[in-house]
């Protein structure tokens, strides 16, 4: 994570939240909020493909983000094999009001 | 079944699913240790155009504890790789399948083996090892058990392996056991028994494949701890925590740690002994901490039920009034919980222990100085054949008898010199042997005599009829 700003993180990643132990998927695409997405997804079944920019570690591998507790702030971030527990409050509630 | 889809989650991922572990002495090859985990159990053999194979996201580990700490000194993990020849052909084989490199083969793996030794990075063995197809039938593979020898690998270190469809080698009767364990050469003691008579056991798996996972590994490699000649041999599969189901990219993603999602080490035990609200968190949790479900073995539920299901004829006694009192005493069943998490301590069976130390944790212990039985019993120690499980387990070893005989406490008496055990504990039987020296498991009778032991998987061809 340290190649990467908050910002980028929040913008590029596919991201997995989860609350209260339960996971909700929110797709993050590219300029557009996750409501919005999801509205033009209702509107037509035979919209067009969106493309997407996944969030990737430096070495190209994917990256996933759950919330495992949004009072505390702890995250956990999936990449590679690897597991990483960070503590962010700010960046736990950004994710959570994205996920609205 | 042995650990066929024994808890609900692992019931819904088969490839994943350990269904049955084998560990012995070798017979044919004195020195070195078999030993065998089974997944992608109830295949039917005609289960096309996709049929069986491994999990190309699995980690499926045999772990080896040689010191009786619960945990693996040495690990050999297997993994494999799915290559598709021809992606624009739904065909598994497009003609005869002569070759592991035939091209009419379509859809084909592979795997490596990697030695992991505590502490280590683990080594490499083997790579771009071939698995054997499935056994489709006589046009697709005019000659399967030529080319299944030919999936038999020696590695530069000594080990042979063998990954691929086999025979399910093991035998029970499903349909009885999971009706109210109705017993059929007894069912008309049980007090629900519309039966009037006995009857004879069916095989459910008689003609059902699986996937094997065979190694076959000098003993000297292996039991060099502090508990030898005793080691404790588990097997487990493990996935990446994170999968995400991807509709854009037609393939799915995968990260985060390796997490265990199933474990076997003596048979039955988290089907029989965990209670359901638990059987999920015994397959991730590790041996090493098994005492957490020590309580499930010192008063299992079935020996509870079977004083309650079987009753004399025209009586409304019990068949098992002894192990009724002892259920009653409130006593924890040390036997078992001996035989299954510790293992045997010398003193208790003449000539035999496979203890490992007070470390409560389901390993299949195998005491690898006992040699290979000449005449062995489908009853192991309980019949007098030390070879046999709960010293290990070979192919053709009757663990549900065994273990049913062994809950309604044909075993107290090693912690209990006073205890008499009911005449009917000794009787049980699924009615599947013809008695204790027959090891053709009721029309399991290919096993082979030789790595990998486990028979020539049913054609799909000849399915049902085989």
């Amino acid at each position: 994570m340290r190649n990467m700003s908050r910002r980028d993180f929040l913008q590029k990643s596919s991201l997995t939240v989860g609350a209260a132990g339960v996971l909700a998927g929110v797709p993050m695409l590219a300029g557009m909020p996750a409501a919005s997405a999801a509205a033009a997804d209702k509107r037509s079944k035979f919209a067009a493909p969106v493309e997407r920019s996944a969030a990737r570690s430096a070495n190209g591998e994917q990256i996933v983000a759950r919330v495992r507790d949004q009072a505390t702030g702890e995250i956990e971030i999936f990449v590679g094999t690897r597991r990483i527990t960070t503590t962010d409050r700010r960046l736990a509630s950004q994710i959570a009001d994205a996920a609205r | 079944m042995s650990s066929h889809r024994e808890a609900p989650e692992i019931s819904k991922d088969p490839v994943a699913d350990s269904s049955d572990l084998y560990a012995f002495m070798s017979p044919d090859r004195p020195g070195y240790v078999t030993i065998i985990a089974n997944y992608v159990p109830m295949q039917s053999p005609d289960g096309g155009p996709n049929f069986f194979e491994f999990g190309d996201d699995i980690h499926y580990d045999i772990n080896i504890d040689n010191n009786g700490d619960a945990l693996p000194e040495i690990t050999y993990r297997f993994q494999f790789k799915t290559v598709v020849e021809n992606p624009a052909s739904f065909l598994y084989n497009g003609g005869p399948i002569h070759s592991l490199t035939s091209k009419n083969w379509n859809r084909r793996q592979h795997f490596s083996v990697t030695k992991v030794v505590a502490g280590s990075v683990g080594t490499v063995l083997g790579e771009r090892l071939a698995c054997p197809p499935c056994n489709i039938g006589p046009l697709s593979i005019p000659d399967y058990p030529s080319l299944a020898d030919d999936a038999v690998h020696t590695l530069p270190t000594g080990e042979t392996v063998f990954c691929g469809q086999r025979a399910d080698g093991f035998y029970v009767d499903l349909g009885a056991i999971f009706d109210l364990a109705n017993l059929r050469p007894f069912q008309e003691l049980n007090v629900f028994s519309p039966f009037h008579t006995g009857a004879p056991g069916v095989q459910s798996l008689k003609a059902l494949n699986v996937h094997s996972i065979a190694l076959q590994v000098p003993v000297g490699e292996l039991a060099t701890g502090s508990t030898a000649p005793v080691i404790g041999v588990w097997t487990a599969a493990h996935r990446q925590q994170v999968r995400m189901h991807d509709s854009g990219a037609g393939s799915d993603d995968r990260v985060g740690p390796w997490v265990q999602v199933s474990r076997l080490g003596d048979p039955l035990i988290n089907e029989v002994i965990i209670p359901m609200g638990h059987k999920d968190a015994w397959n991730r949790s590790q041996p090493v901490h098994d005492s957490n479900f020590a309580k499930y073995y010192a008063n299992p539920e079935l020996a509870d039920l079977l004083p309650i299901l079987y009753h004399a004829p025209s009586s409304k006694n019990t068949l098992f009034p002894n192990l009724e009192a002892l259920n009653a005493s409130g006593k924890a069943r040390a036997d078992l919980e001996a035989v299954l998490l510790t293992g045997i301590p010398a003193g208790l069976v003449t000539g035999f222990q496979n203890y490992t130390g007070s470390t409560q944790a389901d390993m299949l212990r195998l005491n690898t100085s006992i040699s290979p039985a000449s005449s062995p019993s489908n009853l192991g120690v309980i019949g007098g054949d030390l070879a046999g499980y709960p010293n290990g387990r070979r192919v053709f070893d009757d663990v549900v008898t065994i273990s049913l005989r062994a809950v309604a406490g044909v075993l107290y008496p090693l912690v209990d010199s006073s205890y008499t055990p009911d005449t009917a504990a000794g009787e049980l039987t699924e009615g599947l042997t013809s008695s204790a020296s027959d090891l053709t498991a009721m029309g399991t009778e290919n096993y082979l005599s030789s790595f990998p032991y486990l028979g020539v998987p049913h054609s799909g061809y000849y399915t049902p009829a085989s």
